[in-house]
């Protein structure tokens, strides 16, 4: 029984190790991008150094208070401020114009194809 | 371990998106109009066994292998009438019918063909092929000009989004105190170009639609087709002239 029980301790806490080691690595190979992991072993096998790559809450909460809106709002009521390009809507429209004109190009060489096929 | 594992899975994670673009780009660069050449020499090796010697076998082998290339094209005529989004649902319906009906009338003149056991009807009825069908010369052209007029119709509806987003812009700059002369000039011709392309384009399904065979070989639907094509490329012209005034207008307002 006590040898058992001693055995299941053993295994538990070797699961507990290697949990901790695949956490920290995990969270080493999140926080380098493309950097290989096991670069620095004593990191990555080390809670400590695991808990320190985690970024605070703060820095993981988005800052709602950061939106284009807020700052919008605090601009005088006449103060005229276009979207940047990239999020402009017009952009978005004049791309599906973009592919209206495409098909539209399409639909004369189509008619002009036909003659080619025969009568 | 974990590095090699990652980087073969990241590297065929890039193959798939390669073929996947691919993919896309042979879509997007495919056709858009089927029905074209149609494998206008798909029935060569029947058509030279016609020339070495007419029989009723050889005849009748060109007079399938033709109606089968129509029935191709047809088939991708209905395939693109069906996919189409800015064909109006009576547009739509119209041509569906007409491809419909010229196909069955095929089928039954296909029947003729195969049952046919005089030379010289046999002739008369692969010459109606193309004659009583005209597929090429007009089916495939009246798919085409209807639906590149209903794609005015729908650019319209895209410009007048952009014209209403602009004009609440110009609004907004001008209490803002800024010139908007230029932005409002840019507004104005891209509106004008746009009334006028959809002038030009609106007439033409009502123009195509009923055109018949027998218009195409009395010499009546022929001009009718070639100015429908004229009007449309002037109306592709000015929404393009339209496109670039609207892209004007909102640099104007940075």
């Amino acid at each position: 029984m006590n040898l058992q029980t001693s055995s299941a301790a053993r295994l538990a806490s070797a699961l507990l190790i290697a949990g901790i080691v695949t956490v920290g690595c995990g969270r080493h190979d999140a926080g380098q991008g493309t950097q290989p992991a096991g670069t620095d072993p004593a990191a990555a096998a080390s809670p400590v150094a695991a808990a320190t790559l985690t970024p605070p809450p703060g820095d993981a909460t988005p800052d709602v208070t950061a939106s284009p809106d807020a700052s919008d709002s605090a601009a005088p009521a006449a103060s005229y401020s276009p979207p940047a390009t990239a999020d402009d809507p017009v952009t978005g429209d004049i791309q599906s114009i973009d592919q209206l004109l495409k098909g539209i190009d399409g639909s004369v060489s189509g008619a002009d194809s036909g003659s080619t096929g025969g009568e | 371990m974990k590095t090699p594992t990652r980087s073969i899975l990241a590297g065929l994670a890039v193959a798939a998106l390669l073929v996947v673009s691919s993919a896309a780009v042979v879509t997007a660069a495919s056709p858009a109009v089927a029905g074209g050449p149609a494998g206008k020499g798909i029935c060569v090796v029947q058509a030279t066994a016609v020339k070495a010697g007419v029989s009723i076998e050889t005849l009748r082998a060109f007079g399938d292998c033709e109606v089968a290339r129509r029935y191709t094209t047809l088939d991708k005529l209905s395939g693109r009438i069906s996919s189409s989004k800015v064909l109006t649902s009576s547009d739509a319906a119209a041509l569906s019918s007409e491809v419909a009906s010229t196909k069955s009338g095929l089928v039954s003149l296909k029947a003729q063909i195969d049952a046919e056991s005089s030379l010289d009807a046999l002739k008369a009825e692969v010459r109606r092929i193309a004659t009583d069908f005209r597929v090429y010369l007009l089916v495939v052209p009246q798919v085409n000009l209807v639906n590149g007029a209903d794609a005015v119709q729908a650019a319209k509806a895209k410009f007048d989004d952009v014209s209403t987003k602009l004009t609440a812009r110009i609004a907004a700059a001008k209490a803002a105190g800024k010139d908007t002369t230029a932005a409002q000039a840019d507004l104005d011709a891209m509106n004008a170009a746009v009334a006028q392309a959809v002038g030009l384009a609106k007439p033409l399904p009502g123009a195509l639609l009923p055109l018949t065979p027998a218009q195409y070989n009395a010499g009546t639907a022929g001009p009718v087709l070639k100015n429908s094509r004229a009007a449309l490329v002037q109306a592709r012209g000015l929404l393009q002239s339209a496109r670039k005034d609207a892209q004007a207008c909102r640099d104007a307002l940075k």
